[in-house]
């Protein structure tokens, strides 16, 4: 990564980090929020998963059994169901499928700007809760229309998810999207 | 004047050498008990001269290998040698016995045959057709042979005591008569040969008829009861196909587009309407199509933008949130000293003062392309809106021309489909009418034809009967001095041998057979002492007797075999039978012969005519050892 970036460049770059951070945020309080996830979002597969169909909203319907495409928290357009992976965050495959490189700086952002805390996860893993600043932010977000569509279909995900552990996603995407998955590492998934 | 036929001498070539008889005698009595050959000698002389089937002896085909016969015929005098074997008895062998010359070989049948040669001899034709004179018949006849002619010089034992010359055989009446008025010359070939053709027509004239019946049965059954009515019906469907033709052309012209201008005008406009509703359709396609992909370019773009400006808000928002705690490390940064304008964790001068905005050059490009696609958008919209409304346009134009179309050619053609459907209907029937009544005309041109071949036959046969009747007149003086001639001597004989129960005896000019107690000979049955023989004698000499004294081709030769065997109680009878015969060769010596075989002759039977004698020892094969009496089958019961 360059280092001589110009002052509107690291202002894109921020805003772009910051954009990443504000939907993590949406998806772990989410997530807290509903049941059966223990209050917490128990685990960096998880998140990555969860943050793939919340990404790919077109594909959530495929994987999450649970999950209708006429969910209105969808609010899934007809474009959308019918080009699925044309969005505006695309991931990359990686070893356990979708990947974000930018989880950890982003975990890091929240946690160091106190939106989120770690808790401790099952198994020895690292679990995320928002904090009650987090939670002011994202419920205030919610309330804007720029994000209402994130916030409703981050609920709606982890409505569905419920109960459900990182690898059991990891391995439902296998599964429903065989043909989406085979690709080699890295090429970005669209 | 008879023909002279006379047999001067028979013949026999044997296995055991030559038997040979003498007949210079006008009469030949050939005496011998039955059974000693006699009718087999008569036989083979029968055979010689090929006239029909010989009844011969197994002794004559076993031991007896060629007949040899001399015999005078007319002017000339021929040795007739005939062999009995099978292979070579269909050829006879001639000599001119008066110049010695040895003639071509004859065959027994056929062209230039033995019949032909004897025939000739006698001064007849061979190609004489023997027709029926009476009846209907349409048969031309049946040759006359020298055979034929043989049943009048040869009375076999058979028949003696029964016919006279077949005349029982209702078939062979007609021959018989033929031959009869050809002997006395009461006809002539020509007549023969003309009744023939005569005959021939009827047939032709039958079947001519025949047809015409049944072609006239064909044209009734077909309802046209003559040519002119044919005629005038097939003018009448032929006028009925003219009239339904140029109706059917004058509703063609009339449904005929083409000539129709206005109907052709809106069928151009229609095919105009419809290919600009086709491109007015294309174009809307094409502007959907247009405004589908600046919707989707707008879509893009407004995402692209969605998310710059949550980028910029997110970034807006956590601008004022400042790191508590190092993401590093985790320990508090809150208490650190910070210099204003430098970042918190880095300690660096911050890149971005707080409260500026970030850039929104990408924002206002995105916000510009945003707004070109709406207008775009708008006036694609406004084309498709148009595009629409052509199509509407077209499409109610063509509706309209379709059914303007449709109305008049409903208008034009409905109507007249009936009048076609009924012309063309119209036109068929007509034409099978022509060739129906065309097919009954040339029946009626047949009829026409047969009916004028039935009149020309019909006219030739006419011209045929008078040319008949007319050459019978030249000779019917002739034929009634010859049958008065006959009736006369006939009475006369029948009343000389005192025959017990003839009671009249006259001569039937139809049948030329004898008349007994008014009945015809055929239709006569004579019972018992000999009647009939002696009838039959009565009949024949007198038929001898008359032929000798008229220009006749009668032959002047008699064989009479056994009249003694049905007269063998009545000597009266018999006396005077032989009495007759000595008369018939004593009037004028050398005029006739008689042949007669007998069992036993009268006892006043004069010595100066010849008499052949035998008996057991000395038959008449007479190289061939008799068996004896009662030892061989006698010939006449063969046949009885």
């Amino acid at each position: 990564m360059s280092i001589d970036f110009d002052t509107l460049e690291l202002a894109l770059l921020r805003d772009d980090l910051a954009y990443h951070q504000a939907r993590v945020l949406l998806l772990v309080n989410a997530v807290s929020k509903a049941s059966g996830h223990t209050k917490k979002l128990d685990g960096l597969t998880k998140l990555a998963k969860l943050d793939f169909l919340l990404r790919y909203p077109a594909l959530a319907p495929i994987v999450l059994e649970h999950l209708s495409d006429s969910d209105p928290r969808l609010s899934l357009s007809p474009e959308e169901v019918s080009t699925p992976t044309e969005v505006e965050a695309p991931m990359v495959r990686y070893k356990y499928g979708p990947w974000d490189d930018r989880y950890y700086a982003i975990i890091g952002a929240l946690v160091g700007r106190g939106l989120l805390r770690y808790a401790k996860g099952r198994k020895g893993s690292v679990a995320l809760v928002a904090t009650a600043e987090g939670r002011r932010l994202a419920e205030d977000m919610s309330a804007a229309p720029k994000w209402r569509a994130l916030s409703e279909r981050s609920e709606a995900i982890a409505d569905a998810s419920s109960g459900m552990t990182g690898n059991a996603l990891k391995d439902l995407i296998y599964q429903k999207l065989e043909s989406l998955m085979d690709r080699p590492h890295r090429q970005v998934i669209k | 004047m008879s023909i002279e036929f006379r047999l001067n001498s028979v013949r026999l070539y044997t296995t055991e050498g030559i038997a040979s008889y003498e007949f210079e005698s006008d009469l030949t009595v050939l005496e011998g008990p039955t059974g000693v050959g006699k009718t087999t000698l008569l036989e083979l002389i029968k055979y010689g001269f090929g006239a029909g089937d010989a009844r011969l002896a197994s002794v004559a085909t076993e031991a007896v290998h060629d007949v040899a016969l001399d015999a005078s015929i007319g002017d000339g005098q021929f040795l007739i040698s005939r062999s009995l074997d099978s292979a070579k008895s269909k050829n006879v062998r001639i000599t001119d016995l008066q110049t010695g010359e040895r003639l071509p070989d004859r065959p027994v049948d056929g062209e230039s045959s033995l019949n032909t040669f004897l025939l000739d001899k006698l001064g007849l034709p061979d190609n004489i057709l023997a027709a029926a004179q009476k009846s209907k018949s349409s048969k031309p006849g049946s040759r006359v042979t020298f055979g034929d002619i043989f049943k009048y010089m040869y009375i076999p034992q058979y028949a003696i005591n029964r016919d006279i010359a077949d005349s029982r055989e209702g078939y062979y009446d007609p021959k018989r008569k033929a031959v009869f008025e050809l002997l006395f010359k009461l006809t002539d070939p020509g007549i023969l040969a003309l009744q023939s053709e005569v005959n021939v027509l009827n047939g032709k004239i039958d079947t001519a008829d025949e047809h015409l019946n049944t072609i006239l049965g064909f044209l009734s059954d077909s309802n046209t009861s003559s040519r002119e009515e044919v005629e005038q019906s097939l003018q009448e469907a032929a006028a009925e196909q003219d009239r339904a033709q140029e109706e059917l052309d004058l509703l063609r012209e009339e449904l005929d587009p083409v000539v129709d201008r206005q109907t052709q005008a809106y069928r151009d406009l229609l095919t105009d309407a419809e290919r600009s509703l086709a491109e007015a359709r294309g174009a809307v396609l094409a502007l959907a199509r247009e405004r589908d992909e600046i919707g989707l370019e707008r879509r893009r773009v407004a995402a692209d933008h969605a998310r710059l400006e949550r980028m910029r808000d997110a970034g807006a928002r956590l601008a004022n949130i400042e790191f508590s705690v190092c993401p590093r490390c985790m320990q508090s940064v809150k208490n650190r000293p910070v210099e204003e304008d430098a970042c918190r964790l880095c300690l660096q001068p911050d890149p971005v003062s707080p409260g500026q905005a970030a850039d929104t050059y990408e924002l206002q490009q995105l916000e510009l392309q945003l707004s070109e696609m709406d207008a775009q958008q708008e006036v694609t919209e406004q084309q498709a809106a148009k595009a629409e409304r052509a199509v509407a346009d077209r499409e109610s134009l063509v509706k309209n021309l379709t059914e303007t179309l449709e109305a008049r050619t409903s208008q034009r053609i409905t109507p007249r489909l009936q009048a076609f459907s009924d012309a063309s209907d119209r036109l068929a029937t007509s034409r099978t009418r022509q060739e129906y009544f065309e097919m009954a005309l040339q029946q009626w041109d047949r009829v026409a034809d047969i009916a004028a071949e039935v009149e020309s036959l019909r006219t030739k046969q006419d011209h045929l009967k008078a040319s008949i009747a007319a050459r019978k007149a030249a000779l019917r003086a002739h034929k009634d001095s010859v049958l008065n001639g006959i009736e006369e001597e006939f009475r006369r004989t029948v009343s000389s041998l005192e025959i017990a129960t003839v009671e009249t005896a006259g001569f039937d000019r139809e049948n030329y057979l004898p008349l007994i107690n008014g009945k015809v000979f055929t239709k006569t049955l004579m019972s018992g002492g000999g009647s009939m023989t002696a009838t039959q004698i009565a009949y024949w000499t007198t038929l001898m007797s008359v032929a000798r004294d008229h220009d006749t081709r009668y032959p002047s030769l008699l064989i009479i075999d056994g009249p003694r065997l049905a007269l063998n109680t009545a000597t009266e009878t018999c006396a005077a039978i032989y009495g007759r015969l000595v008369d018939g060769v004593s009037e004028t010596p050398g005029a006739v012969q008689f042949v007669v075989s007998d069992n036993e002759l009268p006892e006043d039977y004069p010595g100066d005519f010849a008499r052949i004698e035998f008996n057991y020892q000395n038959p008449t094969i007479s190289t061939i050892r008799h068996p004896g009496r009662g030892r061989v089958d006698v010939i006449a019961s063969v046949d009885e």
